[in-house]
Parts: structure tokens; sequence; C-alpha cells
């Protein structure tokens, strides 16, 4: 079976992602900051599937070093790895105008949502190559392509997680790598309340994350072996208001 | 008009900026971290262009509020800013090796120069802008923000500040959804490759060569046949600033000369 490591698995996104992977036959390596969130995912999964769990901040390049050294040695094997872990209000970090976001504020929804990509992908891109193979998706936000009122930090950091994925395609290619990027909008996440039933989304629902988890497992596998570079939109069209 | 507050002001870009804005009828405060070469821009510009200088570090966010602050009380208020400070001198090292072999503290010095810095001088005029009743913001990102890659061959090696100039796209379109309806526009431009105080029209045609060499097909130029004069940048960001430009906000203005299209 090949092998994913996930980082944000507690949230619901990365619950989405995990229950799409497993389904799909994935092994999975699920990370988060909350180590107890990723073991109740790790308890949704089927049983026969294989997971482990693996306290993990985005944030602490020795520590994802370590986690992705404990995979290989686990599983193998990297075969594809998912960022899932970001956000803003879900960092417990009010929007704010930008004029009035203090500067730790502003550095640590930097650090974490486009520090920590650049953080596991340089730790697992040597892996990837050494096997020849892997593939890489991260997720972005619509947000980031047209950026937003109250959010210019956060808008700021999925922009850099879209160009970094572009400037990272010719690299991953020679090691036999793709990477990718998808910008979710207006997704249900755990902190928000349940759908109201108000979406400003032309499909007229919140972006699910099992329309995230579907998404990624076709981005990691052979059906889309000659994508690299993409940013897909998976927001039911709420990026065009 | 009014006054505006460049940082970079020293620098090829910064300097074309307040040349422009200067002609337009602009008074101009220079803010750069190279003392001894904001003193002769500020020579060159003459006094009654020059509303203040500043020698200055961008990263420092408690330095850029201080001068911020006296630029504004010297001149009763402020009605512009321009954060051309930036450049190629800060990524010449990670931007040569493969993003593997970079060390993460190198990412930090460019996201703290190319986008950070941004914030803090964004943060600090703001609300000057905003007591005055409105002004107007251009930050300078660059086509590297606007794609990245292929056949942009040049950023191969350059992801990271890829992303820091596509955070600086996403928090001015940030900025221009906020601060309009308190009079404020905030648009970018996005260079491709200028030359600078660091690098000449020859040692670009240079690069362009040693490029194609390694990377056949990777050193055709603009479609325009030149490389972008600093001057052009100036005229990009004085339009921008100017009441000519008054229904344009959340922009990103491509002044690659068509390259970006290759």
């Amino acid at each position: 079976m090949p092998t994913v490591l996930i980082t944000g698995a507690a949230s619901l996104m990365g619950e989405g992602i995990a229950l799409s992977l497993a389904r799909h036959g994935w092994d999975l390596m699920l990370t988060d900051i909350n180590e107890e969130g990723a073991q109740e995912v790790s308890g949704k999964l089927p049983k026969d599937v294989r997971a482990e769990v693996a306290h993990m901040d985005v944030t602490d390049h020795a520590r994802v070093g370590t986690v992705v050294r404990q995979t290989v040695d686990r599983f193998g094997a990297i075969d594809a790895l998912v960022n899932c872990a970001g956000g803003l209000r879900g960092l417990g970090i009010k929007r704010k105008p930008l004029a009035e976001i203090p500067p730790e504020e502003w550095r640590r929804i930097i650090e974490v949502n486009l520090k920590g990509v650049l953080n596991t992908v340089h730790a697992v891109l040597p892996v990837m190559k050494a096997q020849g193979h892997g593939a890489i998706v991260s997720i972005a936000a619509s947000r980031g392509l047209r950026g937003g009122a109250g959010a210019s930090h956060y808008s700021a950091a999925k922009a850099g997680i879209i160009l970094f994925t572009q400037t990272m395609v010719l690299e991953c290619a020679e090691y036999g790598v793709r990477i990718n990027s998808i910008v979710p909008g207006n997704a249900e996440a755990r902190w928000k309340a349940t759908d109201d039933g108000t979406t400003s989304a032309p499909l007229g629902r919140p972006t699910s994350a099992e329309d995230i988890g579907k998404a990624v497992a076709w981005l990691i596998s052979d059906d889309a072996s000659h994508v690299t570079g993409a940013c897909i939109d998976i927001s039911g069209g709420t990026t065009l208001h | 008009m009014g006054v505006t507050f460049i940082t970079g002001g020293a620098g090829a870009i910064g300097r074309a900026s307040a040349r422009a804005l200067v002609r337009d009828g602009w008074r101009v405060v220079l803010a750069d971290i190279d003392g001894d070469e904001l003193n002769r821009v500020a020579v060159d510009l003459g006094e009654q262009a020059v509303a203040g200088i500043s020698v200055l570090d961008v990263t420092d966010f408690d330095g850029v509020h201080s001068a911020v602050r006296e630029a504004a009380k010297a001149n009763g208020g402020l009605q512009g800013l321009v954060t051309a400070a930036g450049g190629g001198r800060h990524i010449a090292g990670p931007s040569k090796v493969p993003f593997i072999d970079t060390a993460p503290e190198s990412w930090d010095r460019i996201i703290e120069v190319h986008l950070n810095g941004v914030y803090y001088a964004c943060h600090a005029v703001l609300p000057v802008l905003y007591g005055g009743g409105g002004g107007a913001i251009v930050n300078i990102a660059s086509g590297a923000g606007l794609r990245g890659g292929p056949p942009h061959l040049r950023q191969l090696h350059a992801s990271v500040y890829s992303a820091a100039k596509a955070g600086v796209i996403a928090l001015t379109q940030s900025i221009a959804q906020e601060a309009g309806p308190k009079g404020v526009r905030a648009n970018c431009i996005a260079p491709g490759r200028t030359e600078s105080r660091w690098k000449s029209w020859q040692e670009m045609e240079r690069m362009q060569r040693e490029e194609e060499a390694r990377y056949p097909g990777s050193g055709r130029g603009s479609p325009l046949g030149r490389f972008g004069g600093a001057s052009d940048m100036g005229e990009a960001v004085g339009f921008l600033m100017s009441e000519r430009a008054g229904y344009i906000t959340g922009a990103c203005l491509d002044v690659t000369g068509g390259i970006r299209l290759h």
C-alpha cells in the first residue's frame, strides 16, 4: 500500500482527506499539533486501514524532520504529502483590517500557513527524490487568488502557497515528483457553526471536507499523472464572487 | 497629490518612482537602508521635491512606525505610500540552489524583507492616510509573484521569493477591499527583469545567455525585445498613484514587457 503523510489531520478537512484516501487504499500517517484530535480522526477510519498518529507542529522544522524519518521507518516510504495544516479563525485569530493586525498575529499566520508548507516540502522532498517518485498537494484557499478584507495575512500566505507550488514544478519533476495545490472556498470547518443554509457559492452549498478529500485522492493518484503545478478551485464557484 | 512615503527610495525602482511622482507634483519622503545612496538621490531630486529622508530597515517594525510617524508629523500627514524596498540582492544566495538544499533561515530573510516589510509599511501608513481622508498605495510585487516556474526558469530556485511576492499581490487585494470605503486605493505593479543598481543591462543579457545555454528556450526575452528600465516601473507607479487611475484599486499591473506570456 502507498503511504501518505497528512498535516492538519485533526481538522474537519483533514478528516475528509483521511477518509477519502483510506477508501482509495492509502496507508496514513496522520499528523497534527492537536494529537488527540488526530487520534479521534484515526478512530473513524475503517478497521482494516493502516494508520498512525504523530504530534507535529508544522512551524517546528526539526520536529517535522523527525516525524518524516519516523514515517519512513514505520511505513518504508512516503508516496504522497498532503499539506492541510493552516487556517485563520481556526487558529483562534480573529479577522482584522490590516492596519489593526498586530505583528505577532501577522507572523503567526505566515508561519503556520506558508512556512509550514515550506518546512514539510523541504523535509519530504529528499525522501521522494531518493524514491524517484511522489506527489504533493497543498491546501491553499480561494483568498489566495483574490485577497479578502480582514484576511490580508491569510490571503498573502495562501497566495504564497499557490506560487511556491508553481515554482517547485521543475525541481520536483527532476525527482519524479508532482506538486499541485487546491483552493477551497467557503469550506466547512469544526469551528464554524453548522450550515445555516446561507452560502454565496453558485452551487448553493458550502464546500465539504469530502469535496476536498475526493480532489486530493485524484491529484495524488496515477489518474493525475500528467498534472503538476495546477491550482484547482474547489469552492463551488465562490472564488468568482 | 501631496506627500508620498517611499521605501527602498535609493534603489532603482524607488528612485525612478520618486522621479515620476515629483514630475507629477508630489513631494516624497525617501526611506532606505543605504544612507549614503539616499543622500545622493535626495540631492539629485532637489530640495523642493524631498519632504524628508530616513535611513530605514523595512524589517524593523518599530523603526518603520517611528519613521512614518516623523514623516507624517513633519508634513502634516501623508497622502501616499510606495513600497519599493526589496530586490534580488537578498535572494542571490538561495536563488541559485535547489529548494531542498536551501536553509530554512534563508526563507525567513526573504519573507521578512519582501512580504512582512510591505505589511509593516502599510500597517504604519494606512492610519495616517485614513486620518487625512484618503490616499494611494502602490506596492512593488514581481512577475515572479504572478506566475512561478517554467518557463520562468530564472525563478526555478527562487521559490520562496515567488511566494513572498504572490503574498504582496494578495495583501494588496485585501487592502483594496478594506481601505476603499475610506478613500484609499491600493494597487501593485509586477516588474519583470528590470535594471537595478546591482544589475546592468549587460549583466542581464549575460544571465539570459547563460540560462539559454542551460535550458534551451528559456532565454527568450520580452516580446518588446528589451529588458525593463527602472523608468518603465517609475511611470507605472506614477500612473497608479495619480488621479488618472482614480477608479483603479486592487489591480496588479504587469510591467514585464510581456515576458510573462512566454
